[in-house]
């Protein structure tokens, strides 16, 4: 429960105007997204990847900040169901490469 | 078989091959798309499994709507699983949604500016607009249900802009347009 509740605030900090509150937020989702589990979680999770992939294909976006949640999406990836969300949102990459290797 | 096909499961290349089909698609992501899953997607349709066929057929299709596509398309050999579907008599082998996938497959990729009028389609080396084929088109048409028929309609209309067909075929063609 107690999980839930913090990836949706950070997911919430995804979007907060400073770049600085953004970059913890994705640094936090990313040291998250290193369990299998909590790859379930935040992908279940109202709009976390949509702003993840909207934050690694943002000009305006910090470097850092972009290169954490790019970092975060990696580890993502190895849900399927997060895959197919991915590509939904604008990445494909990781859906061809299954489809071409047939496995993650 | 290709080493790529070897290696790697079936079921998820299944997946990702329905989920393709399904999700949108910009048109970038379409072209991108194409250029790295077509060959895949086609060795997918010389599968024995009638799922994975069915899902790779369905990708294809949705990746044929992009104009620019027919030509990758044609070129990694999708022309002659596609006339086999077709064309294979007896509706339990291949279902009527399927078939009406692949004309809808074939209309587009006709339409796009590919060379697929001197592409062999099977082993005897027929080509699209070879007479035998012609007259497999004209009978498919006078044979099946509207959706297909609409589909295969566009595909001879196409071949018949791009060629100049004997006054036979002209006739037997303005025939099964009419009936």
């Amino acid at each position: 429960m107690g999980e839930t509740v913090l990836i949706r605030s950070a997911v919430k900090c995804l979007s907060r105007s400073l770049s600085a509150e953004r970059e913890e937020a994705a640094a936090l989702l990313f040291e998250l997204s290193k369990s299998d589990v909590m790859c379930e979680k935040i992908g279940a999770t109202n709009g976390a990847i949509l702003v993840l992939v909207g934050m690694t294909s943002s000009k305006t976006e910090n470097i850092r900040a972009s290169r954490l949640a790019d970092l975060a999406l990696n580890n993502l990836e190895h849900c399927d169901i997060n895959v197919k969300q991915m590509a939904e949102s604008g990445r494909l990459q990781p859906l061809l490469r299954r489809l071409i290797n047939g496995n993650c | 078989m290709s080493p790529i096909l070897v290696s790697g499961d079936e079921g998820v290349r299944i997946e990702m091959a329905e989920f393709l089909a399904e999700v949108s698609l910009t048109t970038e992501g379409k072209a991108r798309a194409a250029e790295s899953v077509t060959g895949v997607l086609v060795q997918m349709l010389g599968s024995t499994s009638p799922t994975e066929r069915s899902a790779a057929l369905r990708a294809l299709c949705s990746l044929s709507s992009l104009e620019s596509n027919g030509k990758l398309l044609i070129e990694a050999g999708v022309l002659p699983p596609l006339m086999r579907d077709l064309f294979v008599s007896g509706s339990n082998l291949v279902p009527m949604k399927l078939k009406e996938v692949s004309a809808t497959i074939l209309a587009n990729v006709v339409s796009s500016s590919g060379n697929w009028d001197d592409m062999p389609i099977d082993a005897t080396g027929n080509t699209l607009t070879s007479e035998p084929i012609v007259h497999n088109f004209l009978r498919l048409i006078s044979n099946t249900g509207p959706a297909i028929e609409t589909k295969l309609l566009q595909v001879s209309l196409t071949l018949c802009c791009c060629i100049s067909l004997p006054i036979c075929f002209e006739s037997q063609f303005l025939k099964a347009v009419l009936s």
